[in-house]
């Protein structure tokens, strides 16, 4: 219990930071700043190692959706979002050929802030932070009573994004073969997110992998789990083209990663997950 | 600078996991995959000492038989000849081509014949409920039920009719001869039912480190009443070397039950709960990784549960089942 609480004040230590920050900006800026609800999804690939049940990996096409808030100007951005990312994995063995489903479920909330001391007139940076839980549930039928395995990854990500404005400022007229079209002007942003996990915790099967819940007569299928704090590594990437379009909505289409690895007392998880995804962000503010 | 960025982000959209995770571990050589799995189970096993194994040993005979151009069926004969050395029925090794496994029913005589009990003690229409095959033997005096693998299918409608059907007995045969085992919840769903107050069956543990010693510490294992229909009269549970498994765990159970009397033959053990896992060239293996203990903290009911009452099948004569009748004579006395 005590090691419960000093984890949930740690999650805590980013926002009472960034909540100070804010404080000290301007109050007119920020209920300006602009907000978007962003619905996408994507495909990309997962390659999982467990190696409480096995050596080998595990990789397949996945799927991506997100939905989330977002809110952001050249100042500040503020994001939380929902995100699913699944498919069907392949150990890849020939003839001893084991599949895996993996699913995994996250919840994300996250903070920049501009930094002006290394942003320009062409390139816009901003740092900050972001608390990320996912919880994965996997299933893999060869493996017996180590069938199910399921996990949840806490992590409290630094964050540096570095952006652009791409936007066509003027109208172009131009030629593909013997088709000629028109461009008219349009705001687009590029831009480059590396977040960097500081916090790392995971709540995971013990040494055995499987519990004897069902064989002691109780109900509690994570009887045997174990929270490891401070403990493995997680980085992720976003790469972001932003089209904003007439109605103030806009289109982000996106390159995203996500790697991580538990570390502790019990075997490691290995998970790396890719995709390309498509958002739509609708203007609600 | 736009270059620079380039060159900077390219790493990170190309299979960065490769310079962040451990090296790939996928192998067929045969020495490679040996090692994995006597590690394995020299790291997981839960009965080492109970049944008194040399793992050590073990790998000095089985890896000399093995070189790097050891063939795929010959490096499984000899890897599944290591894990039988384990004695234990919850220990396979599975590859596209064969399995291997520990006969356990074959560590004793048979001891149940089903044809003979249709043929000379239930009428040819006996009821089926659910998983249970049962009907009144002993000019009524008697219930007999049949209950031959813990199929996770003990649902309160199924036991609540048998109960109810032979409430006025004066006593039930519970038979699980070579019932193979199967889901634990099954176990608790029966014995609720023949309690009348909540009841300390046995002990658990599981392994939590490498040592031969680290378990975790024993979790008693209770037994509530049901709150609906309960059997409390006398209790004859049959058993066998075929009694495997979840069979074991209710055996063992039911020696803190005073309603319940085994009869038959020592039950087949495997009070260890079988893990999962895999090779570095894909084949599969379980093992057992935890163990049940006696209200004495004692392991060694892993190599079978004793009856209390001994009794064994007479084949020279099919007309009669020996267990049944020892039975029928315990609940009549």
């Amino acid at each position: 219990m005590k090691h419960q609480f000093i984890f949930l004040l740690l999650l805590l230590v980013p926002y009472l930071i960034f909540a100070q920050s804010e404080s000290k900006l301007d109050q007119q800026k920020s209920s300006e700043k602009p907000t978007y609800l962003e619905i996408g999804a994507g495909i990309g690939s997962t390659k999982m190692r467990d190696f409480a049940t096995s050596p080998l990996f595990y990789q397949g096409p996945s799927v991506r959706t997100t939905i989330g808030r977002l809110a952001f100007d050249s100042l500040r951005e503020s994001a939380i979002r929902f995100t699913y990312h699944g498919g069907g994995l392949s150990s890849g063995n020939g003839k001893d050929d084991s599949q895996s489903s993996f699913q995994s479920l996250s919840l994300s909330y996250g903070r920049l802030y501009h930094l002006n001391a290394i942003s320009n007139s062409k390139w816009n940076v901003k740092v900050g932070g972001e608390v990320n839980v996912v919880g994965n549930l996997r299933g893999n039928h060869d493996l017996f009573n180590a069938a199910l395995g399921t996990e949840v990854i806490a992590n409290v990500f630094a964050v540096a994004q570095v952006g652009k404005d791409v936007s066509r400022k003027t109208a172009k007229q131009k030629k593909f073969l013997f088709v000629n079209y028109h461009l008219k002007p349009r705001k687009r942003y590029l831009s480059y997110a590396l977040k960097t996990g500081v916090l790392n915790s995971s709540y995971r099967n013990s040494f055995s992998y499987i519990g004897d819940y069902a064989l002691v007569n109780e109900d509690n299928p994570f009887k045997d789990y174990q929270f490891n704090f401070f403990s493995g590594f997680r980085i992720a990437s976003s790469l972001d083209y932003t089209i904003y379009l007439e109605n103030r909505n806009a289109i982000r289409i996106s390159y995203v990663t996500d790697i991580y690895k538990t570390k502790g007392d019990v075997e490691s998880l290995e998970v790396a997950q890719y995709a390309l995804k498509i958002a739509l962000l609708f203007n609600t503010k | 600078m736009k270059k620079i960025l380039l060159i900077l982000l390219l790493p990170f959209f190309v299979a960065c996991e490769s310079a962040l995770f451990e090296e790939e571990m996928a192998s067929d050589d045969p020495l490679v995959n040996f090692d994995y799995l006597w590690n394995q189970v020299n790291d997981k096993y839960a009965f080492f000492e109970v049944k008194g194994i040399d793992w050590n040993a073990s790998r000095l005979k089985y890896r000399s038989q093995l070189n790097s151009q050891t063939s795929d069926e010959a490096l499984f004969e000899v890897m599944g000849k290591m894990l039988i050395e384990l004695q234990d029925g919850h220990t396979n090794l599975i590859s596209h081509f064969n399995t291997s496994s520990f006969g356990v029913e074959q560590q004793g005589p048979n001891n149940f014949e089903w044809r003979t009990i249709i043929d000379h003690y239930l009428p040819s229409d006996y009821y089926t409920s659910g998983p249970f095959q049962h009907d009144f033997i002993e000019n009524n005096q008697i219930g007999y039920i049949r209950f031959q693998a813990f199929s996770g299918y003990v649902e309160e409608k199924y036991v609540d009719f048998v109960l109810e059907r032979y409430k006025n007995t004066r006593g039930l045969i519970l038979d699980i001869r070579e019932n193979p085992g199967g889901d634990g919840e099954d176990i608790f769903e029966l014995l609720e039912r023949f309690i009348d107050h909540k009841t300390l069956v046995y002990y658990a543990r599981i392994k939590n480190g490498k040592g031969r010693h680290d378990f975790t510490s024993p979790t008693a294992v209770y037994v509530e009443p049901y709150d609906g229909i309960r059997y409390t009269k006398p209790i004859m549970l049959l058993t066998d070397r075929g009694s495997y498994s979840a069979s074991s765990f209710t055996a063992l159970a039911a020696k803190a039950i005073p309603s319940i009397v085994q009869i038959g033959d020592t039950t087949g053990g495997g009070l260890g709960m079988p893990n999962g896992g895999q090779l570095p060239n894909g084949w599969r293996y379980r093992f057992s990784i935890s163990q049940a203990l006696t209200l004495n903290l004692d392991a060694s009911y892993e190599n079978g549960v004793p009856p209390d009452i001994l009794s064994f099948f007479d084949f020279n004569n099919l007309n009669q089942d020996e267990v049944i009748e020892r039975a029928i004579q315990e609940i009549l006395k």
